[in-house]
């Protein structure tokens, strides 16, 4: 077997029950047809949770790894995925976070770390150059992630110690409860903190001071400084600099796409007041990540009054979800209201979405007062918004009610809530009103965690200033229709042709920024790199099955546990009523259509959405789907 | 003469100087072979970026027993020669800045050689933070930055 360089070259072995650790060789032959970080884990959890797994069961499977390139010299190599089966839709769960966390666990000496079963009393995995250990972590149990992330670098004496931890609300299996790094990265989607704490398993520190070889060495220094000037250079990089992605409220309101009032609408009538503008004058200054020539961190701090914090401050999705979904303008508070959700560890898509359901329920009278405990929800309520959090976290009075996220509640509720839960999956929708951007809508249906705009992050339509690169990625016989946000045309390549480019960068252990937006680095750069770092000799063609592997991996997974094109859906509110106002007014999303023609690009049939025979031979899947499908 | 010079202020923490002073150095890539260190405070939003100043009346110079450190008269930097140092670490605990560190594996320090004149580290920095010039011009550019820094506080009325 080849061995790969630019890997660490071991994963550890978990066994939590019996608090037992191996350590493995890194599957290098997997690494060929999955090549790392999302990819590989996709394939190893794939083949070891089972069937009906409850994931909050000592029985699902964690797993944390790194990608190819996580850790190196390419821009933006700082991110690890963390992955488990889904405790908010019961499929496929993954999330990801940038940070310093992913780069240290391979100078430690590993890419990855699986987790089973559910130890007998809380305890943290240190690793340190190489060795694993599982320690004793009862004391910091209760902990905020800020403060467990202290105590456990306080308690091993070492400030380049890296941390990733979870928060009260985890601990108490908040359903969309999230992981947090040392500076306040979040992998925050599919429930992974619930799944941390169900296992009592409070937080991971690595440590280590070790290398990693590349394959080329002689054309790697020339080649890296090459990648961080195409980002560093790039016209859209000195606005990611000052703003941070807090510039899209002000786009995404512009072109109706903010998400307001539980999505009734797709403009806030007070989007100037927490605007890129206004969210300046708390800014410090701009944080990096690993490697990261954009800068797009902001560390923020308000100064006096209620709402007296500082830390990592929210960006586009905090606060679109904390924000504009609640209809709340308050910028100082909905600063605190993030600060509370990383303290707490949890999800703000997740927070703010279970928030927003609840308060247009009380709007339509389908919940009263006498069901939450005497709470009033209403729009606009920044005394509600924080109390909330922190009951959720807690899983006080209706908090705990409101902690099972949208979905579940709903449900409980009954059916005349089901039509207000923004959801796909289960999962919440984030900070993209699909019906002012078509492809968004799809992306969302499709993606295989659940709403997400990330599997796909179709965004090079979404403005105008990305032609060149419509016509380069997708070929001049789409023009001009892929390129408009609000036609449906076409939309089922662009998703297809993103989702198999994006699982590859997930893969990889990069960011989405500078590789998909702005479209600084493309498969020749990325191609380059897993040449002159891995060793890895492929083309582009390789790397698009590679993705269309993974997906349909991530795809399985999911039929395996019951889901099938019904799942593949919109709220009727997205698809039936048409937008009410602004650039999009009258738009709906042409779901159906969009979905066929993607089904037909993928080889999947149109009538369930699973993949065909032919499709899965292509892409070496016989084996797998045989327990599915065949 | 030209001298490194680092402001911290500036510095939003991406630690590409460290991994291009190591490749740079060592050909893999790591942070621990660094010659130029940065330290995260990641609740104040800082990093603190510290590397040698290669002092005129060096005292890493001074208490090494073997004339290990030696001046590049073209460069100004004080350099190793790995062969005649016995890795007794007086000059790690002799440097008033703590950028010299030690490399367990091989028995020997680790310290900033301005790469022969040509500085790798400030190639790769995107933001500007590290800079190699005359040390006269360098220091009107930092006295720059720090009168924006205080400008911004007054502006937002940050300050008491």
């Amino acid at each position: 077997m080849k061995k790969y360089s630019g890997y660490a070259g071991k994963i550890a072995f978990i066994h939590l029950d019996k608090l037992e650790v191996d350590i493995a060789e890194l599957p290098y032959e997997l690494a060929e047809s999955y090549i790392g970080g999302a990819g590989l884990l996709s394939k190893l959890l794939y083949d070891r949770i089972e069937k009906k797994t409850d994931p909050l069961s000592p029985k699902n499977v964690l797993g944390i790894m790194t990608g190819a390139l996580t850790g190196t010299m390419f821009p933006q190599s700082s991110r690890f995925t963390i992955a488990a089966k889904n405790v908010l839709t019961g499929g496929w769960g993954e999330s990801h976070a940038a940070g310093f966390f992913g780069p240290m666990m391979k100078f430690a000496g590993l890419d990855g770390i699986i987790v089973d079963g559910k130890a007998p009393y809380p305890v943290y995995i240190f690793v340190n150059n190489g060795k694993v250990e599982l320690k004793d972590a009862r004391a910091i149990w209760g902990s905020t992630t800020s403060a467990t992330v202290k105590s456990i670098t306080k308690l091993h004496n070492n400030p380049d110690i890296e941390v990733i931890a979870i928060g009260p609300a985890g601990e108490n299996l908040v359903r969309f409860a999230a992981v947090l790094t040392g500076n306040g990265r979040v992998a925050a989607r599919s429930g992974m903190g619930a799944v941390f704490g169900s296992k009592n398993l409070k937080a991971i520190a690595v440590y280590g001071t070790g290398n990693l070889n590349v394959a080329d060495a002689g054309a790697y220094l020339y080649a890296s400084k090459k990648w961080r000037d195409k980002v560093l250079h790039h016209p859209y990089t000195p606005n990611r600099v000052k703003y941070g992605t807090t510039e899209l409220i002000d786009m995404m309101n512009a072109i109706g796409r903010l998400p307001t009032y539980n999505f009734k609408q797709g403009v806030f009538e007070d989007a100037e007041k927490i605007s890129m503008e206004v969210y300046r004058k708390y800014l410090i200054r701009p944080r990096s990540d690993f490697a990261c020539v954009q800068r797009c961190g902001r560390f923020v701090m308000v100064p006096k009054g209620k709402y007296e914090n500082k830390g990592k401050g929210p960006e586009y999705e905090c606060l679109s979800a904390l924000g504009s979904r609640n209809g709340i303008s308050d910028i100082e508070a909905i600063i605190y209201a993030h600060h509370l959700c990383d303290e707490y560890g949890m999800d703000t898509i997740g927070t703010g979405g279970v928030i927003a359901f609840v308060t247009e329920l009380f709007e339509r009278g389908i919940l009263t007062r006498s069901d939450t405990g005497g709470i009033e929800f209403k729009w606009n309520d920044v005394n509600l918004l924080t109390q909330m959090i922190e009951k959720i976290a807690r899983r006080e009075g209706f908090g705990d009610e409101m902690a099972e996220g949208t979905y579940h509640l709903a449900r409980k509720i009954g059916k005349d809530a089901l039509p207000y839960a923004m959801h796909v999956k289960g999962q919440d929708i984030a900070g993209q009103e699909p019906r002012a951007q078509k492809s968004m809508g799809l992306a969302a249906a499709t993606a295989a965690r659940g709403a997400d705009h990330l599997y796909a992050f179709p965004v090079l339509d979404e403005g105008s200033v990305f032609q060149k690169e419509i016509k380069e990625w997708y070929g001049e016989q789409f023009l001009p229709e892929i390129g408009d946000r609000l036609s449906p045309k076409h939309k089922g390549y662009m998703v297809f042709h993103n989702e198999n480019y994006s699982v590859v960068i997930e893969s990889l252990g990069v960011c989405k920024y500078g590789t998909m937006v702005p479209p600084a680095l493309y498969y020749p750069e990325v191609i380059e790199a897993l040449r002159i770092t891995n060793g890895f000799d492929t083309d582009e063609k390789e790397l698009k099955k590679i993705g269309e592997r993974i997906v349909n991996i991530n795809r399985l997974f999911n039929i395996r546990e019951g889901f099938s094109r019904k799942d593949d859906s919109l709220p009727k509110r997205l698809t039936d009523e048409p937008a009410p106002q602004g650039p999009p007014k009258g738009q709906v999303v042409e779901l159906d259509e969009m979905l066929d023609e993607y089904y037909k690009y993928r080889g999947w049939d149109v009538e369930k959405g699973y993949p065909t025979k032919e499709k899965l031979d292509e892409l070496g899947l016989l084996e797998e789907a045989k327990r599915v499908l065949l | 003469m030209k001298q490194l010079i680092v402001d911290s202020s500036s510095c939003t923490g991406c630690q590409l100087c460290e991994l291009s002073c190591v490749f740079a150095h060592e050909n893999v890539i790591g942070l621990a072979h660094s010659r130029i260190k940065i330290v995260q405070v990641h609740e104040e939003g800082l990093s603190v970026v510290s590397v040698c100043k290669q002092c005129e009346d060096a005292p890493c110079m001074e208490v090494c027993p073997t004339n290990a450190l030696v001046r590049n008269e073209k460069t100004g930097a004080v350099e190793l020669v790995e062969e005649s140092c016995i890795y007794c670490k007086k000059c790690f605990y002799a440097c008033p800045f703590g950028v010299i560190s030690l490399d367990e594996k091989a028995k020997t320090i680790l310290k900033c050689d301005l790469c022969g004149g040509y500085p790798v580290c400030v190639n790769y920095c995107p933001t500007g933070a590290i800079t190699y010039k005359e040390v006269d011009d360098a220091s009107f550019k930092l006295k720059q930055n720090r009168a924006q820094e205080v400008l911004k506080y007054e502006d937002t009325s940050f300050l008491p």
